[in-house]
């Protein structure tokens, strides 16, 4: 799949802006990267983990509701 | 299912030589990405590649991109013919790599590691520079929010961009 082409132009590093700035203007909540690096590397993986617990639990019980 | 945590720790456990990298390098290093694999990049030689079985013999290994899922065998492992290795197992996926584009093979990757405490166990993951490195030799597009991520964590940490 390819990216349209007005996201292409975020690939680049010759736009006159810091990456902050870049990674903001794509839509990314830096917010959520500086809670991440408040964290240890292990408490980010756990975090991960239980992310990926509650995408399990929603998806079930989506299941059953549709069921 | 295990963590994906756990895998990372197994590995450790049974001495694999391995460097934490995709997705799950990204989240050590401050992503807010969630991933659902493991990716690793590996000595590929056979000595490794038995202790990467010898670590997930009883969780049911398979090779994830046969349309069988046929298993990983000891036998198979003892060869070391593998140029890299896709498995499902009990405890989730795992992905081990001989090598990283980008970075190079698991020399080149083991030298753009860092360590890394997981508990209390020391495990090695490609540094914020070659994961980015890494991603955009990759170039897809899921890989450009990986990136733009990385390189604003890695300016922030350069106490930049403020």
């Amino acid at each position: 799949m390819e990216l349209p082409a007005e996201l292409e132009r975020f690939w680049r590093t010759d736009d006159g802006l810091t990456a902050c700035e870049r990674a903001a203007a794509y839509g990314i909540d830096l917010s959520l990267l500086e809670e991440n690096l408040r964290l240890s590397p292990a408490e980010r993986l756990r975090q991960n983990d239980a992310a990926l617990e509650l995408v399990d639990e929603l998806r079930e019980g989506l299941n059953r509701a549709r069921s | 299912m295990q963590g994906l945590k756990e895998i990372v720790l197994r590995l450790r456990e049974f001495e694999v030589d391995f460097v934490l990298a995709g997705g799950f390098g990204v989240v050590a290093q401050g992503s807010s990405l969630v991933t659902r694999d493991v990716d690793v990049v590996c000595d590929m030689g056979a000595a490794n590649l038995v202790r990467i079985y010898s670590a997930f013999a009883e969780m049911r290994p398979v090779h994830r991109m046969t349309p069988q899922r046929l298993p990983f065998t000891r036998e198979e492992a003892e060869k070391g013919d593998l140029k890299n290795l896709y498995l499902t197992t009990d405890w989730g996926q795992l992905d081990c790599l001989g090598e990283i584009k980008g970075v190079g093979d698991y020399a080149a990757c083991l030298a753009a590691s860092e360590p890394i405490d997981l508990d209390g166990v020391v495990i090695r993951v490609l540094t914020l520079d070659a994961l980015i490195a890494a991603k955009r030799a990759m170039g897809r597009p899921r890989d450009l929010h990986a990136v733009l991520e990385l390189e604003a964590i890695r300016e922030r940490l350069r106490g930049e961009g403020r």
